[in-house]
């Protein structure tokens, strides 16, 4: 298991935003986080990137307890993430969007001596043609965030993150907004970052794309964890029938 | 044979610099000598806080404390033991970065305009603290007799000597803000201006940044207030009010929020046209008021942005022998 949360639990004044929610994400896997509206999904990664502290419960990366880490200590032992709206660097380039996160990677001492260099490793500049090119952002690398369209400033939310080098990258709705042909490449970068070997764990909406996609899923609803398991099981699961159409 | 390629921006600062150190042939007047000395102090203060504001998005409405406790330090140590103006001047810069580190420390949890307020107080302290501290300060009586400054064998004492002192401390500010904005720590921070969470979350811990453009934004503000005691001879607390630092925040954003030119400019527009304008009489500062609300006006991201900054480090200047030729690069 690259990420186990136990009993992970968080209550905002009175309202329980996730409750006991327990689940496994298995190494290398594509892992798919679904349920409806407001059922705690974002509460989720917040936790687990550390922009949100626990109330109860316990984060395990690679085996060891990370929540009570700040969220740039997080993403250094190796757990990136977008954000479902997006929050790239709008007065930036595309390549200067990778090259910070490749800046995040290095110690903290030698960080700061290199703050007055604008030169960075080969190897960083190569990851960055790497990334660049997986997913087809390298002929916009010197325009700004800002003069992107929504499907590559989508692509460069997942850019940037990849740009850590992760061992886990966490999208929030990667697919959100995106047209049927931007769907189907989606679904292309995602089969190649796992090739890579980074464990990718996504919220999505676009069922089609989670079945398909997903070699696990795990279902939430209004704070709890109702399945967890393959598409087809959680597909016929009865409570997640009715959480997504109604009924009792 | 001349087929190098030069960057505009060096090509233009070099004439510049050329510029300023002829000028004190034609402007014989030490009166007029006295004002571009006077701008070149705020040239350093609004590149300073162009640093913190404009670059890291870090609002301070405090930048005259750094300037003041800058001053303040460099005069005590040079009259109480007879420092050089080296040592006082560096005393006042370190001890400036020092309190950089203090008003940091808010910054990491405020933000806009509560870090705003929170700056402004901190200002006030320092303002009060230097009034009321009189075994130490002299209170509103201030600190005359602050002695010529004495580098090695020159002896700096007529008004030509301190334009020319002047004019070496800005350039070196200049000098090292260009390289660190143009560097990795100016691209951390404009990262951290435009979106803080996203930063944190691609493994750079924030806090140290920001703390770091506080820390060398004050030092540098220090040493301006250093370099003005030595100046005027006499500081006295009222020359560190709130006023100061709103006057340089208008000509960080007369110039251009995170356009290091830009600060450049305004700090030379904001402190030479109220004296160039006095033949205007009494509608000098009518007029200065109108220019100013003029500016903001009809180019609210300054008069050199930051957008037009960057495509203007970009610009190449081609040496070829048939002429003049700008190229834009690809952005």
């Amino acid at each position: 298991m690259i990420l186990e949360t136990i009993n992970l639990t968080k209550i905002f004044g009175g309202l329980t935003a996730l409750d006991e929610v327990s689940l496994k994400v298995p190494n290398g896997a594509i892992y798919g986080l679904i349920g409806p509206n407001g059922a705690g999904k974002t509460t989720f990664f917040n936790l687990i990137t550390g922009l949100l502290s626990k109330s109860r419960g316990e984060v395990l990366f690679q085996g060891k307890d990370i929540s009570n880490l700040k969220p740039h200590q997080i993403a250094q032992n190796g757990i990136s993430r977008t954000y479902q709206n997006l929050a790239l660097f709008p007065t930036l380039t595309v390549e200067d969007h990778i090259l910070i996160a490749t800046i995040g990677q290095e110690a903290s001492v030698k960080q700061l001596i290199n703050l007055v260099t604008s030169k960075y490793p080969i190897e960083a500049e190569q990851y960055v043609n790497q990334v660049l090119d997986l997913l087809e952002l390298e002929h916009k690398r010197h325009f700004l965030a800002s003069n992107l369209s929504y499907g590559e400033s989508r692509r460069l939310e997942v850019a940037r993150a990849l740009g850590t080098k992760p061992k886990l990258l966490i999208l929030d709705e990667p697919a959100a907004g995106m047209n049927e042909t931007e769907t189907v490449k989606l679904k292309d970068y995602l089969k190649e970052i796992k090739r890579w070997g980074i464990t990718v764990l996504l919220i999505e909406h676009d069922m089609k794309l989670v079945m398909d996609i997903c070699e696990e899923i795990a279902v939430l609803n209004f704070g709890k964890q109702i399945a967890q398991g393959a598409p087809s099981y959680v597909q016929k699961h009865p409570q997640v029938v009715s959480a997504y159409l109604g009924g009792d | 044979m001349f087929s190098k390629e030069v960057s505009l921006y060096k090509v233009i600062a070099f004439g510049a610099l050329i510029v300023l150190l002829v000028m004190p042939m034609f402007l014989q007047k030490a009166y007029y000598l006295r004002i571009f000395g006077i701008a070149g102090i705020y040239v350093m203060l609004a590149v300073s806080l162009n640093f913190i504001s404009g670059l890291a998005g870090q609002f301070s409405l405090g930048h005259a404390a750094f300037y003041g406790i800058g001053a303040y330090t460099a005069a005590l140590v040079s009259l109480n033991f007879s420092a050089s103006f080296i040592i006082s001047i560096v005393a006042g810069a370190l001890v400036s970065m020092i309190a950089g580190v203090f008003v940091g420390l808010p910054a990491i949890r405020l933000r806009q305009v509560y870090l705003a307020v929170a700056t402004l107080g901190l200002g006030e302290i320092v303002r009060i603290v230097l009034l009321n501290w009189t075994d130490v300060t002299r209170g509103p009586m201030g600190l005359p007799g602050i002695p010529n400054p004495l580098i090695f064998n020159w002896e700096v004492n007529s008004a030509v000597e301190y334009y020319y002192l002047v004019l070496i401390f800005a350039a070196v500010t200049i000098f090292v803000f260009h390289a660190l904005s143009r560097g990795k720590l100016g691209l951390v921070l404009r990262a951290v201006r435009d979106n803080e969470q996203a930063v944190r979350t691609t493994g750079i811990n924030t806090t140290l940044y920001k703390l770091l453009a506080f820390v060398i934004g004050g030092g540098f503000a220090g040493l301006a207030g250093g370099l003005f005691a030595f100046m005027s001879s006499y500081i006295s607390p009222d020359n560190f009010m709130f006023n100061e630092s709103i006057i340089i925040l208008a000509m960080v954003v007369i110039g251009g929020l995170g356009s290091l030119p830009g600060s450049i400019v305004g700090a030379l527009l904001l402190s030479l046209a109220p004296e160039f304008l006095r033949f205007l009489d009494d509608y000098r500062m009518i007029t200065f008021g109108l220019m100013l609300l003029l500016m903001i006006l009809f180019r609210p991201e300054g008069l050199l942005s930051e957008h037009w900054a960057n495509s203007f480090f970009k610009k190449k200047l081609s040496l070829k022998p048939r002429g003049i030729n700008y190229d834009i690069g690809n952005n």
